[in-house]
């Protein structure tokens, strides 16, 4: 680990991480401006978006009323089935929401300082994802209204929950990884609310960015503070990165159900959670970037790598689908067997080869380089990943619960329209977070950006802070 | 229902009460003993002395409490001029009747006639007898759509009287029933289902045969050893061939029997002698089919003379029935097996000659007075008559029913019929014993009951059903009681035996009343000139067998939610009836199941859903009675198809020379197994894990091997990984005897009645959403067109190791000291996890408030015992905790030890075969444990490891040869294996 950034990426031959003619206000000018920008002037385009995510929120809020008013029944559930849509946008949201943190937290362990541009959208994608997830549990109970039952709660029926249940596990590890995660990007956010509170016109927008600012003040002593602080946390994220997807797959995993009763599960779920989590950073960066003029901070490289760890993923997944039939086979254990022939050979066959098709044999485009360079390429691939990934947890979840051991009981699920309208629904109360974020909020780490330019390092040697202090010293307004 | 002002002495509220007494269907009384709470029958269960039910009972019996607080029953007397309704009350119908009987009992009786179901009750019978000899003028009809008429009138043929045949399954060794579904649909069918279930235990090597020829699939056939699907049209052939290859194989004087035969009596040797018969029997004997289905049976009756017993079907003609009767006879099975009593019916003719009788009469003109006791002609009378047309001849028509139904609707008097928990009465068990049906509560819309309204129109004004009773009870009883002569035998000052009436109130039957035994007297000449002139039916196309319904029996059951929720035993068709179609047939006729087919027959079309039933006899399609109801109710209404449409005098049993086509229209149908499309995948391995689950062998396997069932499957050593929990309390069980299990469904009925189970109607099962706690699974193994039935009862099996409880976040389901797993509702938030996780499928989740709209009526029907559980909790057979409870009660307070057999679950209770045997493990003695530890017992997925506490023990065939499990097995595999009844080209739902 010598030299900077710059000077590695030269040795190696790679675009710098920071291309264009910018220097540190241009940086901060570029990230600020369209947060600053008059209600008046908001783009149409935000406007247009904005509203259609609005109305999906407002169809998930009226099809959870209608869930709430008439039961669960109004979804597609039923004896043999007794999860489905619910679930399966559950972990596929939890799954989305994996990249955020692996990115800030694991990446930042492992000083991959590619990932300053990209770390703050994706945080947040993580945690209006974990957001979205952490709906569902809540509203797939038969009595929602009782659902606080699941905390350990003093209170007067004086029972603690099962803690032996992984129903409760998740309860935990959801709520664990969304509380650190909102801290994490909270936290790092912090210098760049600074920023926008000094830059801020109006005295009603000057006090909340004075408030949301904490003080900031850009000392010396702060930023050392804030960086042991930030290591800190990064370093209680990481574990939560693996921890939280294992405790989801144990949902499954310590059942006894053929199809969920393996255990693969853990690795396999969180490589396929960071593979969607990716995908939909991906997705989402492509055209913000776009919009956003922020081509020069995420550049080529970092979506180039993105897609290499997608194809890295995506093989890992792969991998893990023959090996659970190879397992299920050389178990000798019939039901287990025919759980995995029935997925890829009964009923739900067509579910089965959509996620093989997209999580598999889609990526293996990312081997070339001028589809890892393609925009194009990336948003259709990555499209692709995020449905291969819804149908990989449904796959998992419906076909194991349509045919478990006895046939009299084998049934089929079908959703209804409620069952396809919430899942709808879902992604009007992500993209409606998302888009407050981005027009309220710098969606690039300014201070961390800056940090990996070669004006941080002058004078030319290292400084494994990376970013500190330079981002303090070059204080926005200078 | 009022609650008291004081506390009548010895009362204490909220405790059970029980009362004896009795239904009347089909014109035989089932006993039945009815749990009622402050006032309020609840829970139907079989009268343990009553010689037909003897404890048992059937889904019918059971689903009566429903029936009884069925909101949609009429409420008052309507009065109709052919345009408008008016509501009258019994005072006005008094004075009417009083006027209007009084002018035809003038004229003897002219005008006047009576259309009545069968009843065997001596009240009615005593009243009827009086209106004839005061009014000889007045004609008599009877009608009942499932008519068993045909036996009786066979016994008239063979014996010259009507004897009623008596079976006595304990004395036989070989049954052979030509179509006859003595388990399902006879009238005794729980006292035949105990008898011929108890005779299959394999102990000693010793258990009965059962051969069944019939065409569509029944209870009986699904009981069968060895089963021939044969139409119904050449099942008479069947039977003459058999007779013929008994007669050969039985010579007068080569073998024991026969000499008794003849020594005994000389029937037996006139018998023998009968060349004549022979004859005609040959004759009818040709181009029987299967031929090795004769052999098999001919020898198995040979072997086993004087321990066996034939049945002939209620379809088959009189001339047939008499032959079943002649092959008792020659085989030696009169007296044992088989034993005649009176029948007190003294009609002659059948009830299709009557209601054709009645029809005539109509149209002719000569009846201005009709009195409908009950029955719905307008919707069950053969369609050719077009009777509701014909009634309107009738000045005034008057007809008392339950329900405001379609009869009513065209007549001028709809009386509201007294349900019999709500009314007195009486009747007759099949063999004769006198049977009490008292009621239970007040009537709850004011009904009145057939013979109050015989008792009107006989002229007797004041005497209500209670008095009517006593008096035919004092007849009975003869010398204990007299009438008080100034009162003409009709007053309330009947003198009886308060004893004696007490007692026979307190039993529900008359102690040793039953009918003493005739020896028949063959009348053989007679008999021969009638076969020889008997040709059977025949004709081309298709032949249409109309069967009574499992659920809705005639149809008078329509409107019971539970009934109708009940699955079919074969199709497990819910909420509908099917037309049922071979996979031959249905090939060739391009019919699929789910989709409508259109059948001809006779100039009379209909419309009917078709499903594809392995085992249905080639070239018949079954038809259900009993749905397509307009105005049975709201819940009956619009349901099912009715095939009435398609039955005319000249088909009544059976019809020939119909066409069938699909009509292509797919029509959605609610089954609670086979959901869906099955596909060769999941049927292969469907018929793969049958033969591990549901445990078969045959009898020459228990013998050489009695623990043959712990070796099909994996072998399970357990190796626990910790201690496991002790019990050292009660360990609660249940054992499910497979070769008892007759797949009848009563246990279902009994637990939704005991249990406030919803009713979740068509759309709600076709999701998938059934709420049974008992369910009863059926399997097809073997070949297409001859596959077995095996059924296999699933109740939550209260594992040990549970792994529902281990996965609810809120601990709503937890495990008992006895070993129950329990299930909270009130801590229950419903996330389903524990069903996901429950290998036996059997927890039942609450996706609506299914019993939120419940009538403050319907409510009354509730256990107060069990909660009834709202939308968003789960919820499973708990063993009827409550019952155990109660019983744990009782013994503690008398301090004592609880008696094994004292608790029972409802579906133990009410299981006509006692398949199911609940109790306590720690108890030594008691018979679960016996049963447990009984060579046949097998855990079903022991494997995973979960303990199950419900046991099986393994079905056993009485076929040749070794392992009719893996017998099969070698079939599916070479791809002989019974199409799915979702089978080809099913409908695709969803």
């Amino acid at each position: 680990m010598s030299g900077t950034t710059q000077e590695r990426d030269l040795k190696l031959g790679r675009t710098p991480l920071v291309m264009g003619a910018n220097d540190f206000t241009s940086v901060t000018d570029k990230v600020c401006d369209p947060v600053e920008l008059d209600v008046r002037k908001t783009p149409m385009a935000w406007y247009i978006g904005f509203g259609v995510s609005l109305m999906l929120l407002g169809l998930l809020g009226a099809m959870i009323g209608w869930l709430f008013w008439k039961g669960v029944g109004v979804w597609g559930l039923n004896n043999p089935v007794g999860w489905a849509f619910d679930i399966t946008n559950f972990v596929f949201w939890v799954g989305i929401g994996h990249a955020g943190t692996l990115i800030s937290a694991i990446l930042f362990l492992f000083r991959q300082r590619w990932r300053t541009s990209i770390n703050r959208a994706a945080e947040a994608m993580t945690i209006f994802a974990v957001l979205c997830a952490a709906t569902f549990p809540g509203i797939h109970v038969g009595r929602p209204w009782l659902i606080w039952w699941v905390f350990p709660l003093p209170y007067s029926q004086n029972m603690w929950p099962n803690f032996r249940s992984p129903l409760l596990w998740d309860v935990f590890a959801v709520s664990t990884y969304f509380l650190t995660s909102a801290i994490f990007w909270y936290l790092g956010m912090v210098p760049d609310l600074a920023t926008l509170r000094d830059r801020a016109v109006g005295k009603v927008r000057q006090m909340i960015f004075g408030i949301v600012a904490l003080g900031w003040r850009g000392s010396h002593r702060q930023w050392q503070r804030y960086e042991v602080a930030y290591l800190i946390l990064a370093a209680i994220a990481t574990p939560l990165v693996l921890s939280v997807h294992s405790v989801v797959s144990f949902d499954f995993a310590t059942s006894q159900l053929p199809g969920w009763h393996t255990t693969i599960f853990p690795p396999y779920f969180v490589a396929g959670a960071i593979f969607s989590g990716f995908a939909m950073v991906l997705f989402l960066l492509v055209p913000c970037r776009e919009w956003f003029g922020l081509k020069e901070m995420i550049t080529m490289r970092h979506l180039e790598n993105m897609c290499r760890i997608m194809l890295a993923t995506g093989m890992m997944v792969g991998y893990a689908y023959g090996m659970e039939f190879f397992t299920a086979w050389y178990s000798g254990n019939k039901y287990e067997s025919f759980a995995f022939i029935n997925r890829a050979l009964g009923p739900y066959w067509w579910a089965y080869w959509i996620m093989v098709s997209c999580n598999v044999i889609v990526p293996q485009i990312f081997w070339f380089k001028w589809a890892r360079t393609n925009l194009p390429v990336m948003m259709v691939v990555t499209f692709l990943i995020n449905v291969g990934m819804w149908f990989e947890r449904f796959v998992i979840i419906v076909t194991s619960l349509a045919r478990d051991f006895l046939p009299s009981s084998w049934g089929m699920f079908w959703p209804t329209h409620i069952d396809l309208l919430t899942l709808l629904g879902s992604f009007g109360l992500f993209f409606t977070l998302f888009l407050l974020f981005l027009r309220f909020l710098p969606m690039v780490a300014i201070s961390e950006v800056k940090g990996v330019m070669p004006a941080a390092h002058p004078h030319g040697h290292g400084n494994h802070g990376g970013k500190g202090h330079e981002a303090g010293s070059f204080a926005p307004g200078h | 229902m009022l609650p008291f002002a004081a506390r009548p002495t010895g009362r204490i509220e909220g405790t059970a009460q029980h009362f004896a007494t009795s239904m009347e269907l089909g014109g035989f009384a089932r006993g039945l003993l009815v749990r009622s709470y402050d006032g309020r029958p609840i829970k139907i269960e079989g009268n343990p002395i009553h010689p037909d039910n003897r404890g048992g009972t059937d889904g019918l019996s059971q689903a009566a409490i429903l029936e009884m607080y069925d909101p949609d029953r009429s409420r008052t007397v309507v009065r109709r001029d052919g345009r408008q309704d008016f509501h009258a009350t019994w005072l006005e119908w008094e004075e009417f009747a009083a006027s209007q009987f009084g002018q035809h009992r003038t004229a003897r009786g002219r005008g006047l006639a009576f259309l009545c179901e069968e009843t065997r009750s001596a009240t009615a019978l005593r009243l009827r007898a009086e209106i004839a000899s005061a009014m000889p003028e007045a004609r008599w009809y009877d009608y009942e759509p499932i008519s068993r008429d045909n036996a009786r009138l066979g016994a008239e043929l063979a014996f010259g009287a009507p004897l009623r045949l008596v079976p006595d399954l304990t004395q036989a060794e070989v049954i052979v029933s030509f179509e006859d579904d003595f388990l399902g649909s006879h009238p005794a069918a729980a006292g035949l289902a105990r008898d011929f279930a108890a005779g299959r235990q394999g102990e000693h090597g010793r258990m009965n045969k059962l051969f069944v020829a019939e065409a569509g699939y029944s209870l009986t056939g699904a009981a069968a050893d060895e089963r021939a699907p044969v139409a119904t049209s050449k099942i008479g052939h069947l039977l003459a061939a058999v007779a013929a290859a008994v007669a050969e194989g039985n010579p007068v004087g080569a073998n024991p029997v026969g000499a008794n035969l003849a020594g005994a009596n000389p029937v037996g040797a006139n018998l023998a002698g009968a060349g004549s018969i022979r004859a005609a029997i040959d004759a009818l004997a040709q181009g029987a089919e299967p031929h090795g289905f004769v052999t098999q049976v001919a020898e198995a009756l040979l072997a086993h003379r004087g321990r066996s017993i034939v049945l002939v079907g209620m379809r088959q003609a009189p001339e047939l029935h008499a032959i079943g009767h002649w092959l008792n006879q020659v085989l030696g099975n009169v007296g044992s097996a088989v034993r005649y009593v009176a029948e007190p019916i003294n009609r002659t003719g059948s009830h299709l000659a009557s209601i054709r009788a009645l029809s005539d009469d109509l149209a002719a003109g000569g009846i201005e007075t009709l009195v409908i006791l009950g029955g719905n002609p307008v919707y069950n009378a053969p369609a050719d008559l077009d009777f509701g047309g014909k009634l309107s001849k009738a000045t005034h028509r008057i007809h008392l029913s339950l329900h405001d139904d379609e009869t009513s609707a065209l007549c001028t008097w709809h009386l509201p019929r007294a349900h019999f928990l709500e009314a007195w009465g009486d009747g007759e068990a099949l063999d004769g014993t006198y049977c009490a049906q008292q009621p239970l509560i007040e009537p709850l819309f004011g009904g009145r009951s057939p013979i109050e309204v015989l008792a009107l129109a006989a002229g007797v004004h004041g005497p209500k059903g209670y008095e009517l009773v006593r008096q035919t009870f004092a007849h009975k009883v003869g010398g204990h009681a007299s009438a008080d002569p100034t009162q003409g035998g009709h007053g309330s000052a009947v003198v009886v035996d308060e004893a004696a009436w007490r007692g026979f109130l307190h039993e529900g039957i008359l102690a040793h009343s039953a009918a003493p035994n005739v020896q028949p007297e063959f009348r053989l000449a007679e008999l021969s000139g009638r076969l020889a002139g008997y040709t059977p039916p025949s004709g081309s196309g298709l032949e249409l067998v109309f069967t009574n319904d499992y659920s809705t029996y005639d149809g008078r059951f329509a409107n019971n939610g539970w009934l109708q929720e009940l699955p079919d035993p074969i199709t497990k068709l819910t909420w509908d009836n099917a037309a049922t179609f071979s996979l031959t047939d249905a090939n060739a006729l391009g019919i699929k199941t789910g989709e409508l087919a259109s059948i001809e027959v006779s100039g009379r079309k209909l419309e009917v859903v078709a499903y594809i039933l392995p085992g249905q006899a080639v070239g018949t399609v079954g038809l259900p009675l009993g749905y397509g109801r307009t105005d049975a109710g709201k819940v009956g209404n619009g349901v099912g198809f009715d095939t009435y449409r398609l039955r005319g005098t000249d088909g009544f049993g059976f019809a020939t020379g119909a066409v069938a086509r699909n009509t292509g229209r797919p029509y959605k149908i609610a089954t609670t197994q086979d959901h869906h499309l099955i596909d060769r995948v999941g049927f292969n391995e469907r018929q793969r894990r049958i033969e591990e689950l549901v445990r078969e062998g045959t009898l020459g396997d228990y013998q050489s091997h009695p623990e043959f069932a712990k070796h099909i499957g994996p072998h399970y050593e357990p190796a626990p990984l910790w201690v496991e929990h002790k019990y050292d309390g009660h360990r609660w069980a249940m054992s499910i005897d497979l070769s008892s299990c007759i797949g009848c469904g009563a246990c279902a009925v009994a637990c939704v009645a005991e249990n406030n189970l919803p009713i979740v109607g068509k759309d709600q099962v076709r999701r998938g959403r059934e709420m049974h706690w008992i369910r009863i699974d059926r399997y097809f193994k073997g070949e297409t067109e001859a596959p077995r039935v095996s059924y296999q009862p699933v109740t939550c099996h209260q594992c040990e190791n549970a792994p529902c409880e281990q996965v609810c976040p809120v601990a709503a389901t937890v495990h008992s000291h006895e070993g129950l797993n329990d299930q909270v509702y009130n801590r229950c938030i419903g996330t389903r996890y524990c069903a996901n996780n429950c290998p036996y499928k059997v927890r039942r989740f609450n996706y609506f408030n299914y019993q939120r709209n419940l009538t403050p009526l319907e409510k009354m029907h509730f256990n107060p015992e069990v909660t009834v559980r709202a939308r968003g909790v789960m919820e499973k057979c708990t063993y009827c905790v409550q019952r155990i409870n109660a019983v744990k009660i009782v013994a503690k307070n008398e301090q004592r030890p609880i008696r094994d057999g004292e608790i029972t679950s409802a579906c133990a209770q009410a299981c006509p075969t006692r398949a199911i045997t609940f109790g306590d493990l720690s108890d030594p003695a008691s018979r679960v444990k016996e049963r447990q530890e009984h060579p046949r017992a097998y855990a079903m997925l022991a494997e995973l490891h979960v303990r199950p506490r419900t046991q099986y023990l393994a079905r056993l065939r009485n076929v040749e040869g070794g392992h009719a499990g893996s017998h099969s097995g070698g079939h599916s595999e070479s791809g002989h294996d019974a199409a799915a009844p979702a089978g080809k080209g099913a409908g695709h739902e969803g």
